[in-house]
């Protein structure tokens, strides 16, 4: 019984912990974001498991886990508004070519972000050839470019 | 097409008036994320400045612990007694209901033998130091919630403490 509140009460935290700390903060993995995720995960791992290192114990865990997330699926499906506190929404960061200076500076994101992703996505050089830019509810930024005359 | 709204020409499910509500609970939550470090660091969350307490047990001997204690982190319990006090050997008695609920990994010196007696373990030293002995307990808690320690000092001078194990 402990393990299962042990694992229920890490998973809710690190829910809501990601959630309020803004949809960029992991998303863009610098080497040291990195670093930060495995030191996350080894004290997660440590408050879970606390000094039972059975293999009954990190099944219970796993299961656990598992459990809860596929059970906030469900909850998800059925309650449409909770799934927006959730997993939040998408935001429209930058429409014809202008970037929303607004948007941009509460979801901590700047233009250098936007000419990254269109970069990546689209091989774009310069900031006048995306016409809109959103900020993915998986922190990700997602560009279309600029239909060519 | 549940949820998705055309704006802008963008077939997008995006809630500005919702994103506006979560970006205040964002920043709220920061402020009780950067409170809850603060707490941490005076000792309000386990062992630091604001925890420490030091309890007079009677003959000029004392004890000093944290008030806040964390489940299964092992801390110290401090005892303090004065040469004065001319005991041979001197005694150290806890109570068993809160033995049961924390575990004595190790204590410093190691005590010459130890008795149960009534509702307490007590823990004899051999004392034939003239200086002031200072005997350590070391601790770690094996429930959470407040918890009450009762402390006798060479068969008197009964004293309770109490401590708060956070889970």
């Amino acid at each position: 019984m402990d393990s299962v509140i042990r694992g229920l009460a890490i998973y809710f935290f690190l829910l809501i912990i990601f959630r309020v700390s803004g949809k960029r903060t992991l998303t863009q993995i610098t080497t040291f974001d990195l670093a930060l995720l495995l030191i996350i995960s080894e004290t997660t791992q440590q408050a879970m498991i606390d000094s039972d290192n059975s293999i009954i114990n990190g099944l219970i865990l796993i299961t656990t886990l598992v459990g809860a997330s596929i059970g906030l699926s469900f909850i998800k499906e059925k309650m449409p508004r909770l799934e927006k506190w959730i997993d939040g929404l998408p935001l429209i960061i930058m429409k014809d070519g202008k970037p929303d200076e607004e948007r941009l500076k509460k979801s901590r994101v700047d233009e250098k972000d936007i000419m990254y992703a269109a970069r990546q996505q689209h091989g774009l050089k310069t900031l006048d050839e995306v016409d809109y830019a959103v900020l993915e509810k998986s922190g990700e930024i997602s560009i279309i470019p600029k239909k060519e005359e | 097409m549940g949820g998705i709204k055309r704006i802008e020409g963008l077939d997008i499910d995006e809630d500005i008036s919702h994103q506006k509500k979560m970006w205040k609970i964002e920043r709220i939550s920061w402020i009780i994320m950067a409170l809850f470090l603060i707490a941490a660091l005076a000792g309000f969350l386990g062992t630091g400045y604001y925890s420490k307490r030091v309890q007079n047990i009677g003959e000029n001997s004392k004890v000093e612990y944290h008030f806040f204690q964390r489940y299964s982190s092992v801390s110290e319990m401090n005892f303090y007694i004065k040469a004065a006090s001319g005991y041979n050997p001197i005694s150290i008695a806890l109570s068993q209901a809160y033995l049961k609920d924390a575990e004595i990994k190790r204590i410093e010196p190691e005590p010459s033998s130890t008795e149960i007696i009534d509702d307490f373990y007590k823990y004899n030293f051999a004392n034939s130091s003239v200086a002031d002995l200072h005997i350590l307990f070391y601790l770690e808690p094996k429930d959470f919630g407040m918890q009450t320690l009762s402390i006798i000092i060479n068969g008197k001078n009964r004293t309770e403490i109490k401590q708060f194990v956070y889970p």
